[in-house]
């Protein structure tokens, strides 16, 4: 039995804001091994300021929810923006994928999906009613969607509590839903950042291509009143479950270093270099590992937070 | 294929913090992104004597200043447009500030602003490098400076507008400042619709001028990387006493 787990950075407590230079944790969930890590840039430290991105991982046992969320740096509270978004949105995914699905344990069948939707068209339905903008039939891509908007609005609630704007907390957010045992995952992006997989032949493939403004360096906002315009989302099923054996989110700190060459083939060695790193025993050092060389990469003109969320599947099997 | 790849000959790798800490060898690209800082000086007949000797004084201690600041030095590329009789792209290009020698400057001739404007703009198609995945990692938003102590005397509107269209479509950040007695205010504004500033032609001006810049290009130097940085103009450090915001 997986135990249950919530880690990465939390909802900072008003009106005391801590900062946190870094953080890392991990997870075990079933085939799958959790690693995530956020470092402040050199910015932030030779100014002495915040670090504007965050993390946060949460699992039932048998689903996971992982989401990041990189904070503007022109806005003076991003950072809480990002906290609050990452922690709600792993929340609102796993409440929505245990109320949709149950446990359905087959005695014949226990290689593959042991959960199976109890009326799979009436949850369809009623997910259809109260989500905008769905363009897709697969349950977990209108549960991403579904995640995103009631996050939305559970952060415009939070910040007229709190009277902020929403301006003050602009931040991009990235999430991710998946199933330890069938390995379905559907996953969602409203501004910079990167989604990758990582498959078992070494390719590395953006799984989606988030939305960006012609303007150089600009980023769209989850914060913004017409996000959904921005949003993006996708989903894993069916034959291609068994061919990613590892997922990474980052935000644009990290995306930037491994999207653009030299060398052309920049983002396929990254991703299988940070594979192999990541495999290397024992796992549970891997999040400080990760940690420190966020933290301490150098790279002319790469000054931006870094933060990356690594699942791998089949952790205890040989590195491909 | 194969997990083992090998990382490239000069990956970067993480510094050891402690024993207990393990180096990570991750490949990364190589590219550099850039900050092209454009800085377009009235060298007309006008400017001759203190002027354009403070002016000299004033780019060599920024870019002696820009040196000593490691954010500055690892990204910003200087690319020197004069105009006075006719306009030169002195440094012919965007060159590293590492490597920039500050040139000579000398004073004649008329003020033709939309000559310079000209080589500008041909060096913001030409030089600025955009980002194209698997490939090169763009340039940084552009940040113009130009300082002029009078009225431009050539052909201007057209250069003019298209700066204006990049300026709107926030492809480039521009700063225009006017020194001395005979800068048109209003007109110098009317320009671009961007920040416009105001100064004396004395040496403790420029002087001031020349701080303010560098400053501000280290100011730029970390913002434009940040996410969002690119959705508002650059955030400028306030300007010196010396400096007066043309509202």
């Amino acid at each position: 039995m997986n135990k249950p787990f919530g880690k990465g950075d939390q909802i900072p407590v008003p009106p005391k804001y801590e900062n946190i230079a870094n953080n890392s944790s991990d997870a075990e969930l079933g085939p799958f091994f959790v690693i995530g890590a956020s470092a402040r840039g050199q910015m932030h430290i030779h100014e002495g300021s915040f670090r504007d991105d965050a993390y946060y991982m949460q699992s039932d046992g048998h689903w996971a929810a992982i989401a990041l969320a990189d904070g503007a740096g022109s806005c003076k509270l991003s950072r809480i923006g990002a906290s609050f978004s990452v922690n709600k949105l792993c929340k609102n995914l796993l409440n929505s994928v245990i109320y949709a699905y149950r446990i359905n344990r087959s005695p014949i069948d226990e290689k593959y999906s042991k959960f199976q939707l109890i009326d799979q068209q009436q949850i369809s339905n009623q997910i259809l009613s109260t989500a905008n903008g769905i363009k897709t039939t697969n349950i977990l891509e209108q549960i991403i969607n579904k995640g995103f908007k009631k996050t939305h609005q559970e952060l415009i609630r939070f910040a007229a509590k709190h009277s902020l704007s929403m301006e003050d907390l602009h931040c991009t957010l990235l999430g991710l839903v998946i199933n330890s045992e069938s390995k379905e995952m559907a996953f969602g992006q409203v501004g910079d950042g990167l989604i990758l997989g990582r498959f078992l032949d070494g390719s590395a493939i953006p799984l989606v291509e988030p939305i960006t403004p012609d303007v150089v360096d600009a980023s769209y906002f989850f914060t913004e009143s017409d996000w959904l315009n921005h949003f993006v989302s996708g989903n894993i099923s069916g034959d291609q479950r068994n061919t990613i054996n590892t997922l990474y989110l980052m935000s644009d700190g990290v995306a930037n270093d491994c999207l653009y060459g030299p060398p052309d083939n920049i983002l396929q060695r990254w991703a299988n270099d940070m594979n192999r790193e990541m495999r290397s025993k024992p796992l549970s050092n891997n999040s400080k590992r990760l940690e420190h060389y966020l933290e301490t990469y150098r790279i002319p003109g790469s000054y931006d937070d870094r933060t990356l969320l690594v699942v791998l599947s089949d952790h205890e099997g040989v590195v491909n | 294929m194969s997990d083992q790849t090998e990382p490239l000959p000069n990956s970067i790798t993480s510094t050891k913090a402690s024993e207990q800490v393990q180096e990570m060898n991750v490949s990364v690209g190589e590219g550099v992104r850039r900050l092209p800082l454009y800085l377009l000086l009235d060298t007309s007949g006008s400017m001759i004597g203190a002027p354009i000797e403070s002016v000299r004084r004033g780019v060599e201690q920024f870019i002696q200043e820009s040196k000593e600041d490691a954010f500055t030095r690892e990204t910003v590329f200087v690319g020197i447009i004069t105009f006075g009789g006719e306009a030169k792209f002195i440094t012919k290009g965007l060159v590293h500030i590492d490597t920039f020698i500050p040139p000579v400057l000398t004073a004649n001739g008329e003020t033709p602003l939309g000559q310079a404007l000209w080589l500008l703009l041909e060096s913001l198609d030409k030089d600025i490098k955009k980002a194209i995945k698997g490939e090169g990692k763009g340039d940084f938003k552009p940040l113009v400076y130009i300082l002029t102590d009078g009225e431009p005397t050539d052909d201007w509107q057209k250069p003019v507008e298209e700066i204006r269209n990049r300026y709107q479509k926030r492809f480039i950040n521009i700063i225009t400042i006017g020194c001395g007695p005979n800068v048109n205010q209003q007109k110098l504004k009317s320009f671009f619709n961007g920040p416009t500033f105001n100064m004396g032609s004395d040496e403790a001006s420029f002087k001031k001028f020349f701080q303010w810049v560098t400053q501000s290009v280290k100011t730029a130097s970390k913002t434009v990387s940040q996410p969002g940085g690119g959705n508002k103009p650059t955030n400028l450090p306030p300007p010196p006493d010396e400096i007066q915001y043309i509202p």
